[in-house]
């Protein structure tokens, strides 16, 4: 990844346990988005990581991955899913390229990292041409997210 | 406001050196990254690792997986199973039997590292050679330790030391 000319907070935030959070009113004056999740799961299994933007909930997702745990690979497609949460505390990070645009569907990168389960790399689609103003990321399948994990959004401007 | 804030590059120099580090790191931002460009001298090798340590940490509490492709196969492994490593081992570098002058490039993420919670790692690298030993690595780790980190050290790994002309930056990101 080439290094961001500029990359600021735009907002952080730690859960005290939740099942989901949102950031919403992203502001529009960047290029791209890249979000920084460190936390586990708060049920100490695997919790997948629904990403939604804009409210949208509809069927406008995919994703293709490929990841390894320390024995076995696996690469394959959902439609929901991108990055996982485990009982350990591991981090997950996506880019949001080209999010403020009104002509293009969205897609993001995703490395998913967590040293005791599994490390992988995903490509996701948002097929909707709306900017992307907010997004949620969702964790029930594992009882949400722990307490303590930390979600920062950052803004990177192209020079 | 610009919010990643190099703070420290380290460039190895003539004779190359058997480990780097920095040291009196600020706690004033609430994430690291580091980008790096590194070959290692290690005899009748194309490819080697490094080996990272907080604090100065050899205690057993490091753990990770490795990702990686080379060119024709996919692979997987881990190290310190249970958290019983005593360092990360950080693969894969070129090194004295690769092309020569080529480098591979690495960048390490490490979120909440003042917190004191146990600091997971995210890091990617690569190696292009022009020849058949060539990678690209995923790798995910953890130093299972509350401690805020102050110091990060790479080390050799299987070779002797790291190469001339390694260099490796410390950036620090605020959020606020």
């Amino acid at each position: 990844m080439p290094l961001p000319s500029t990359m600021t907070p735009i907002a952080t935030q730690t859960l005290t346990a939740a099942a989901s959070i949102t950031f919403s009113s992203i502001p529009q004056n960047y290029t791209d988005l890249i979000l920084v999740i460190n936390g586990q799961s708060a049920n100490g299994s695997a919790g997948y990581i629904a990403t939604t933007f804009n409210g949208d909930s509809t069927a406008l997702y995919s994703t293709t991955r490929f990841l390894s745990d320390s024995v076995n690979r696996y690469s394959g497609q959902t439609f929901t899913i991108a990055g996982t949460m485990w009982g350990s505390r591991g981090t997950v990070i996506h880019q949001i390229q080209n999010y403020a645009n009104t002509t293009t569907f969205k897609t993001f990168l995703t490395r998913d990292n967590n040293a005791a389960n599994r490390v992988g790399a995903t490509v996701s689609l948002y097929r909707s041409t709306n900017p992307i103003t907010s997004v949620t990321l969702n964790c029930t399948d594992a009882g949400g997210f722990a307490s303590g994990s930390t979600f920062t959004l950052y803004g990177i401007k192209a020079a | 406001m610009a919010n990643m804030i190099p703070i420290s590059t380290i460039t190895v120099g003539s004779g190359g050196s058997a480990a780097i580090e920095f040291t009196g790191i600020p706690q004033t931002y609430t994430d690291l990254k580091i980008l790096g460009s590194a070959r290692t001298v290690r005899s009748g090798a194309s490819s080697d690792y490094l080996e990272i340590r907080f604090n100065g940490s050899s205690s057993a509490a490091y753990q990770y997986i490795t990702f990686q492709g080379d060119g024709s196969a996919v692979s997987s492994s881990s190290g310190g199973s249970g958290l019983s490593g005593t360092a990360i081992g950080f693969d894969r570098f070129p090194s004295s039997t690769a092309t020569a002058n080529t480098f591979g490039n690495f960048e390490l993420y490490i979120p909440n590292y003042t917190a004191s919670i146990n600091k997971s790692v995210s890091s990617d690298t690569v190696s292009e050679n022009n020849a058949t030993a060539a990678f690209a690595v995923l790798q995910a780790s953890i130093w299972a330790n509350t401690a805020p980190i102050n110091s990060i050290r790479f080390s050799i790994g299987g070779g002797t030391l790291i190469d001339i002309y390694s260099t490796f930056t410390l950036y620090g990101i605020r959020k606020y």
